[in-house]
C-alpha cells in the first residue's frame, strides 16, 4: 500500500526530461507535508529524492503556488537542543539519495495561501542547480 | 543580553544535570530516560493556559505531567514531538491505570508570537486534552531558568521572521510537582510509555 502510494506521488515535470538527458534521472518518492493546526504559518515538507545519475545534483530552491515562500532547512538535535537552520542547497549525491524527514532536513513552507488540511494535495516545484525543475505532488498528512 | 543569559543558564543547568546523572542508581538502567534522584523541586511560577486560565506550580500537582518546550512557528521538531506525545497518550489510554492523572503540556518559548489565542488554535489540534501555556518573557524565563531549558531566538538574515533554538527534551513531573525525569530526543511513543510505567514503579 505504501509502495503504491509512493509511486503515485512521483511526478516529473517536462522540464526534468531535458535534465535527465543531461544529468540523469531524479525520482521523488514518499513526498508528504505535515498537516498543521489551523492558523499555522509554517509547515514542513518531506520526501526522498533519488539520483540515478553519476553526477551530484543540488536542490537549490523550492516553491509552491499554495505557499508564499519555501526555504530549505535542517533541524539538528544535539546536546538536548533542537536547532533549525536555513540551508543554501540540499545535495542529492550521485547514485544516492536525499532524504527529507522529521527532525532532519525538510522544506520549510511558509505563509500558506489557503487553509490546508489532511488529505489536501500540495504542488511543490523543486529547482535544481542545472537549471531544471521537478514538480512534486505532496499530500498533507498528520503522520508519515 | 538575552542570549548571554540563556547560554550561562544552560551551562549551569548542564553542570547540575551532570551531577544528577552521576547519582543515578544502577537499578534504573532499564529506563532510557534520565531519572532525577532526588527529584528536583520547582519553585512557583505563573503562566497562562490556552484556555486563558492561570497555569502555576499547583497545576502540576496531583498529576504526572509531560512538559515539552517549543513554539508554534516551528514546523518540524515541535509538531513531530507533539504527534509522538499524542501517540503516547493514545497508548496510555488503553491502560486506564497508567492514563489516569496524566497531562501533556506544551510550553511556548516564543511569547512574542505565541499568544493565548494562537495556542488555543494550535495545541488542541494534536490532542484535545493537551494544555498549551505561554506568558511574558519574564514569566517563561522563570520556568526555563529553574529547569535549565535552553531557548534562544535566532534572527534570520532575510525577512522579519526568526527561529527559536529550544530544548528538545520532554520533562516528566511527578504528582508532587517535582521534576522526575528527562526524555532525550528523538522521542518514540512506545519508549516514552515503557519508561513512564517504570518510573511510576519507583515511587
Amino acid at each position: 500500500m505504501r509502495k503504491h502510494r509512493s509511486l503515485a506521488l512521483v511526478c516529473v515535470a517536462l522540464a526534468t526530461c531535458a535534465a535527465q538527458s543531461q544529468t540523469g534521472m531524479l525520482r521523488v518518492t514518499d513526498a508528504w507535508i505535515r498537516a498543521a493546526p489551523p492558523g499555522a504559518m509554517v509547515l514542513a515538507g518531506y520526501m526522498t529524492v533519488e539520483n540515478s545519475s553519476p553526477e551530484d545534483i543540488k536542490l537549490t530552491a523550492a516553491e509552491s503556488p499554495q505557499f508564499g515562500m519555501i526555504e530549505l532547512h535542517r533541524s539538528v538535535i544535539e546536546d538536548d537542543a533542537a536547532r533549525m537552520r536555513k540551508q543554501p542547497y540540499f545535495l542529492v549525491p550521485a547514485r544516492g539519495k536525499l532524504v527529507l524527514e522529521p527532525n532532519g532536513r525538510h522544506l520549510m513552507m511558509m505563509m500558506p495561501n489557503v487553509p490546508l488540511q489532511s488529505g489536501d494535495n500540495v504542488t511543490v516545484v523543486l529547482t535544481l542547480d542545472n537549471g531544471a525543475s521537478l514538480e512534486v505532488n505532496a499530500p498533507l498528512r498528520s503522520v508519515r | 543580553m538575552f542570549i548571554v543569559t540563556a547560554v550561562l543558564l544552560s551551562l549551569a543547568a548542564g553542570a547540575w544535570l551532570g551531577n544528577q546523572v552521576l547519582n543515578r542508581k544502577p537499578s534504573l538502567d532499564e529506563i532510557s530516560a534520565t531519572v532525577l534522584n532526588p527529584p528536583k523541586a520547582v519553585s512557583d511560577f505563573r503562566l497562562t493556559s490556552h484556555r486563558d486560565e492561570p497555569f502555576t506550580l499547583d497545576s502540576l500537582k496531583g498529576k504526572w505531567s509531560f512538559l515539552f518546550f517549543g513554539y508554534t512557528h516551528c514546523p518540524d521538531v515541535c509538531p513531530t514531538t507533539l504527534h509522538t506525545l499524542a501517540q503516547m497518550d493514545r497508548i496510555l489510554a488503553d491502560d486506564p491505570d497508567a492514563h489516569a492523572n496524566v497531562q501533556v503540556v506544551f510550553v511556548s518559548v516564543d511569547p512574542r508570537r505565541d499568544t493565548v489565542q494562537q495556542l488555543r488554535k494550535y495545541v488542541p489540534y494534536f490532542n484535545k486534552a493537551f494544555v498549551g501555556v505561554t506568558g511574558t518573557e519574564d514569566e517563561i524565563n522563570r520556568v526555563t531558568k529553574q529547569l535549565g531549558v535552553l531557548h534562544m531566538r535566532v534572527e534570520q538574515k532575510q525577512g522579519q521572521d526568526y527561529l527559536v533554538d529550544h530544548s528538545a527534551s520532554v520533562m516528566l513531573f511527578s504528582p508532587n510537582g517535582a521534576l522526575r525525569a528527562l526524555f532525550g530526543a528523538p522521542h518514540e511513543a512506545q519508549r516514552l510509555v515503557a519508561d513512564f510505567k517504570n518510573i511510576k514503579e519507583l515511587e
